[in-house]
Order: structure tokens, then C-alpha cells, then sequence
């Protein structure tokens, strides 16, 4: 042990070894394949995320009369300041699709049942939190989009029996949209969920430590690769081609702004973004009571769904019922996407 | 330390003593104590965080000349209060909330098919206000009109301070 290892070592009494266990964790063989490797990819635009948020709240006021001012200063004024907002929203984007890719592919490989239940919560945690996120984002725009999709989306609230109205005037700091909203969702969307999605994330990764990275059903291979340096190699340039792929997309596709929030008026055409098209269909096609009911037990079936896998499966043995559940989901889901996408 | 000296350690040591009933009692008022010093402060962060709300009333607002709405027709005036259809029907004047009982949006007046349309998710309603097409749980709220020489009032509900 060298000086300057021993004068650290008294003074920071932890044991090397034990530090370096964790990168030493043998992996299952089947990780070495590139789908397997989605799950750390919304962590590192989570921290792109952090970063480039930080440095958008330099010169972003979250107060109407400025809000929608600002961003503009942001976007044409700030030097690079459309490049760290175009990195932002982009990244959130992005943040939205690996999120998505990782359940399915969580989904599909069914490596969310015994013993995994509890982390298959916080993943499903962590996509509503991911979506909660985005949602807050973009109303802090103070655009025509921002404002009406706070309106719609607190409105929806308040069909909850009992409890809506009092979750309403919570959440908006009033009994309209108002100053104390714009506010309310800039505390969210840089404190309370920051802390959230930090916590949600450490626990679901030591999840996955505590239990290991769950094998393939039916793969018979019992060979396994360090975490350092294969795994981590290969995770330093999913992070790379991410990082160019962002920037290329901001280059190319540079951030704009829509018109000013008019409270007094609806602009025609309005729909939110692309992440939310299922629901908004959904809620196009449906009385408020349904759509609300309809979207509360889908969610809670995602949230439960190893449970509902157990049932199926006791239902049905060797049937694979969940696979049939799961698929109709999905297609469902990218049916209203697409449908709202393309018809509008 | 081998499995061995373990086994013998604990066979070795004496089964641990049941807690007294002081012990107990000690133990039960200090965690009721940290509950309720915890829920009381939860509370009082709560009250913070929730908005007052006033109670909503009645006032009466100028709309615009009687003259400014077209013969038979439509228009839609953005008060403070909130957005609304001033329709004129023969001699006789209607207004409606111009907020959409679905979600919050406002809605549109389209002249050629004589309804209004809500942009954000396609409700209809007709010039009596009635839902015609899509989600919308109920009728647009009807509200009171008076005429005094030549202004049209209506009766809004608000819930902004009085003025003194």
C-alpha cells in the first residue's frame, strides 16, 4: 500500500476489494447481445437530462408573464442556448423510447416474475415518472401547446370522485390555471421529481444487483462475463452513439417555440405530444368517466401485470396466455398511436 | 471464524429475555409520540401547499353593445371571468359558457355548419348549446342575460376578491 493509499485508507476506512465487487459481477452470456442492454441507456440521458436541465434554469423564469420570454432568450438569444435545449428535449424524447424498449424487452423475456415483481414496480415507476416528467416540461414553455395541455391534463383530475377537486386546487395553487401552477410544475419537474426518479433508479439497480440480472428462460448456456470492462465497454458506446445521435438531431432539427399561451382562447388542431396520442385518442373516443376508469385499469394492470401473468398462467398452464395479453396491449397502444398520428 | 466456533458461540449464549411490560409501554408512547409529531407537521406542510380557494359568486359584467352581435348570429367575447357565446336569437339574446364540459378548452364557432367545436378532443355542440358529437358529459352552461339600454350584462361567476 502506497503513502498516499495508506493516509486515504485511514482516513476513508472502506476496503478497496469491496468496492471493486460490483464492477467484477459475473453477467449471464446472453447480455453480450445489444438488446440486452437497453436498461442503462435511460440512466445516461437521465443524466443528460440533469445536466442540460441545470443549465436551462440559469436563464428560464417560471412565472407567466416571463416563462414563455425567457425560452424564447433561450432559444434565439442565450449563446448555445438553442443547442443545450434542443439536447434537453431531445434527450427527453429519447429518455421516453428506451424506457419503453426496455419493458418491452423486459416484458418479452418475462424477467419480471419470481423474484423480480418488486423491481418490475419500480421500472413501471420510473416510466410514469419519466412521463410526469415530460408532461411538466413542456407546460413550463408557456406556449398555446403548454398551457392547454395543463388545463386538460389538471381538468382530468378532477373527475377522480371524492378527492378530485381537493387534487385539483393542490395542483394547480388555485381554482384555475394560474401563476402558482406554472410554479407548482417548475418545483416539480426540478426538485421533486429529480429526487424521485434519483431514488426509483438507485433501487431499482440494486435490485438488480441484489437478485442478479435474471437468465433467459429456456437458455441452457451457464457461462458468464465480468461487468468490467466487457459490459461497461459496451455501455460507454451506447452512450457515445447516443450522444451523436442527439447532436446530430439538434443540429439538423434545432428547437422552436409556438405562439404565446392565450388563456382566452383554444388554438384549432391542438394534441399533445406523440407520447401522449394513446391516451388523447382514447379519451377522444370515450365519455370522461370511461376514459378516465379505461386508462386507471390499464395502468393498474401494467403496474400488477406480474400478478396478472400468474393468474393467466394458472388459468391457462403452457398456454401462454400472457404472451396473447401482453401482444393485444401493445398493439392496441401503437394502434392509437399510430391512428392519432396519422389521422389526427 | 469457522462455522464450528459459530455454532458453539451461539449455543453458548442465553435465549434473549422477553421485553418487560414498562419496556413495552415505553416503547408504544414513544413511537405514538413520533407519529403524531409527524402527522401533525405533515399537516401543517400540507395546509402550505393547499391553495384558498374563494368561495365562487355572482357578478354582473358588461359584454359589449347589443349591436356588436351579429343579426341571427354569433359572437364570442373573452371576459376576465371567462370566455363567452352571445347568440341572437330573433329580439331575444342567449349566452353560453364558452368552455367545453369535457375537459376545459374552449370551444369554436363554425358559421357554416352553425355548431361549435371543441379543438381538443372534437366535441360538438349545437346553437343550443345541446352536445351533438363527442365526448362531452353535458350541455355548455347557460348563462343570464340582461339588456340595459343597449349593453348586454351577463351573470358570471367568479372567484376573485370583491373590490372595496
Amino acid at each position: 500500500m502506497s503513502r498516499l493509499t495508506s493516509w486515504l485508507h485511514e482516513r476513508v476506512p472502506v476496503d478497496p476489494e469491496e468496492l471493486r465487487k460490483p464492477l467484477k459481477e459475473p453477467l449471464p452470456i446472453h447480455l453480450k447481445q445489444w438488446v440486452f442492454c437497453l436498461g442503462g441507456t435511460p440512466a445516461m440521458l437521465f443524466a443528460i437530462l440533469a445536466c442540460t436541465g441545470i443549465l436551462l434554469t440559469f436563464y428560464y423564469v417560471p412565472y407567466p408573464a416571463q416563462a414563455f420570454a425567457s425560452v424564447t432568450n433561450i432559444t434565439y438569444k442565450v449563446r448555445m442556448g438553442w443547442f443545450i435545449r434542443g439536447i434537453h428535449k431531445g434527450a427527453s424524447q429519447l429518455m421516453i423510447i428506451t424506457v419503453l424498449l426496455h419493458m418491452i424487452r423486459v416484458f418479452f423475456t418475462r424477467a419480471y416474475r419470481k423474484p423480480r415483481e418488486f423491481n418490475w414496480f419500480f421500472g413501471v415507476g420510473l416510466f410514469m415518472l419519466t412521463l410526469t416528467f415530460a408532461f411538466t416540461g413542456y407546460s413550463l414553455v408557456y406556449d398555446q401547446l403548454s398551457y392547454w395541455a395543463t388545463t386538460i391534463g389538471t381538468n382530468m383530475i378532477a373527475d377522480f370522485p371524492v378527492l378530485g377537486k381537493p387534487m385539483l386546487y393542490a395542483l394547480r395553487g388555485g381554482a384555475t390555471v394560474n401563476p402558482n401552477t406554472l410554479t407548482r410544475f417548475y418545483d416539480f419537474h426540478i426538485g421533486v421529481l429529480p429526487m424521485a426518479m434519483s431514488l426509483l433508479i438507485g433501487v431499482h439497480i440494486l435490485m438488480v444487483r441484489l437478485h442478479g440480472v435474471a437468465k433467459l428462460e429456456d437458455d441452457p448456456r451457464t457461462e458468464t462475463y465480468p461487468f468490467f470492462p466487457d459490459h461497461m465497454l459496451k455501455e460507454v458506446i451506447i452512450g457515445l452513439l447516443l450522444l451523436i445521435g442527439l447532436v446530430n438531431y439538434v443540429v439538423f432539427f434545432p428547437p422552436g417555440i409556438g405562439a404565446l399561451a392565450t388563456p382566452g382562447a383554444t388554438p384549432g388542431h391542438i394534441r399533445p405530444e406523440w407520447y401522449f396520442f394513446p391516451t388523447y385518442r382514447w379519451l377522444k373516443m370515450t365519455s370522461i368517466g370511461i376514459g378516465m376508469a379505461g386508462t386507471l385499469c390499464y395502468v393498474t394492470g401494467l403496474f400488477f401485470w406480474p400478478f396478472v401473468d400468474d393468474v393467466l398462467e394458472k388459468i391457462a398452464p403452457k398456454r401462454n396466455l400472457w404472451l396473447f395479453v401482453g401482444t393485444a396491449c401493445y398493439m392496441v397502444t401503437i394502434v392509437f398511436l399510430l391512428w392519432e398520428a396519422i389521422v389526427g | 471464524m469457522n462455522g464450528t466456533s459459530n455454532v458453539e458461540q451461539s449455543a453458548n449464549q442465553s435465549p434473549p429475555s422477553p421485553r418487560s411490560r414498562r419496556e413495552f409501554l415505553a416503547d408504544s408512547f414513544m413511537a405514538v409520540g413520533v407519529m403524531l409529531g409527524l402527522g401533525s407537521l405533515a399537516f401543517r406542510f400540507a395546509q402550505y401547499l393547499y391553495p384558498v380557494i374563494l368561495p365562487e359568486r355572482l357578478v354582473e359584467v358588461s359584454a359589449g353593445k347589443v349591436t356588436e352581435i351579429p343579426a341571427g348570429g354569433v359572437r364570442i367575447v373573452n371576459l376576465p371571468e371567462g370566455p363567452v357565446i352571445l347568440e341572437s336569437v330573433g329580439t331575444e339574446i342567449r349566452a353560453f359558457s364558452a368552455i367545453c364540459t369535457h375537459l376545459g378548452c374552449i370551444v369554436q364557432y363554425h358559421d357554416d355548419k352553425k355548431e361549435f367545436v371543441c379543438p381538443c378532443h372534437g366535441g360538438r355542440y349545437d346553437l343550443d348549446g345541446k352536445v351533438t358529437y363527442g365526448p362531452p358529459p353535458r350541455s355548455l352552461d347557460v348563462i343570464d342575460v340582461k339588456v340595459k339600454s343597449d349593453e348586454v350584462f351577463v351573470m358570471m361567476k367568479t372567484q376573485k376578491e370583491e373590490k372595496v
